[in-house]
């Protein structure tokens, strides 16, 4: 019991080593508030971010919206 | 035969459900490469829309059109994943990655997720509530609400296409952004190639 739990915490810090920690220079902090919100549950963040950006869309085109969203209908 | 068929069942659901909530998790896993005959299910899925989308495009009246759309549909996405998948290994190669050939397919497989359930809401729209848009108000909400409904699934797709490249082929956001300047053109390119022959009006990607 002792071993396999020993060993599945080895395994665990093996898999979380795989990569080495991001940085990104002076945007790491940006970069790791960032990150926590895409890393769980991240439907949250995007449901968000994709409606601010949608509402952003259409303070930018307006009604040109509408055509747009009629051409990506025809896409599939 | 199958009950190793319902094991890699059991083991995709469990993925896609951790894909879902914690995708760093997921794409840690998938990046090992082990068990890749699980993305049959996700192939599967694909096959399912190709096969609806081409009884939409072509309607079931004429067999041999709805079997060569079908066929058509099938090879070209064949053919841009299998592309995708050899360009993201030869950059990530050149950058100075640790390659894996399984991991990056297994992750590209499940990164076509947000795609398929992109393609299969946008063709049922098209049926229930056929296109063209009205300027009239549930016409603009309507569009709004498709629009983010597809910018969400594109910034998950983002999101797997990131960590398809960190996890499977070990690199950080430097040399993830600069093989993103080489791959971005390039999908353009096959995106307009499929658009030009009347294949795919958006990727299939």
């Amino acid at each position: 019991m002792k071993d396999l739990l020993y060993q599945k915490l080895v395994e665990r810090m093996t898999e979380v080593a795989i990569v080495a920690p991001q940085r990104v220079g002076p945007l790491t902090v940006l970069y790791k508030r960032i990150t926590p919100h895409v890393k769980k549950r991240p439907w949250k963040a995007l449901f968000i971010t994709s409606s601010f950006a949608s509402f952003f869309i259409y303070l930018l085109l307006g009604s040109l919206v509408v055509k747009l969203a009629s051409l990506l209908q025809f896409g599939f | 035969m199958s009950i190793h068929l319902f094991k890699l069942f059991i083991l995709f659901t469990r993925n896609l459900a951790t894909l879902i909530n914690s995708p760093y998790i997921a794409f840690r896993k998938l990046s090992k490469g082990e068990e890749v005959y699980q993305s049959i299910f996700i192939f599967l899925l694909a096959f399912i829309y190709f096969s609806f989308a081409s009884a939409i495009r072509k309607g079931i009246r004429n067999p041999y059109l709805l079997t060569l759309e079908l066929n058509r549909l099938i090879f070209f996405a064949a053919l841009g994943f299998l592309f995708s998948i050899l360009l993201l290994y030869k950059l990530g190669k050149l950058f100075g990655g640790s390659a894996n050939l399984k991991g990056i397919f297994l992750s590209w497989s499940y990164s076509l997720i947000p795609t398929i359930i992109w393609f299969f809401v946008t063709s049922i729209s098209y049926l229930l509530l056929p296109p063209p848009r009205t300027l009239s108000a549930p016409g603009q909400v309507f569009s709004l609400i498709f629009i983010a409904f597809s910018l969400a699934l594109l910034f998950w797709k983002l999101v797997m296409y990131y960590l398809t490249l960190r996890f499977s082929l070990k690199l950080d956001l430097v040399k993830i952004m600069g093989i993103s300047l080489i791959v971005a053109p390039l999908f353009g390119l096959y995106g307009l190639l499929m658009y030009r022959i009347g294949v795919f009006r958006i990727p299939f990607i």
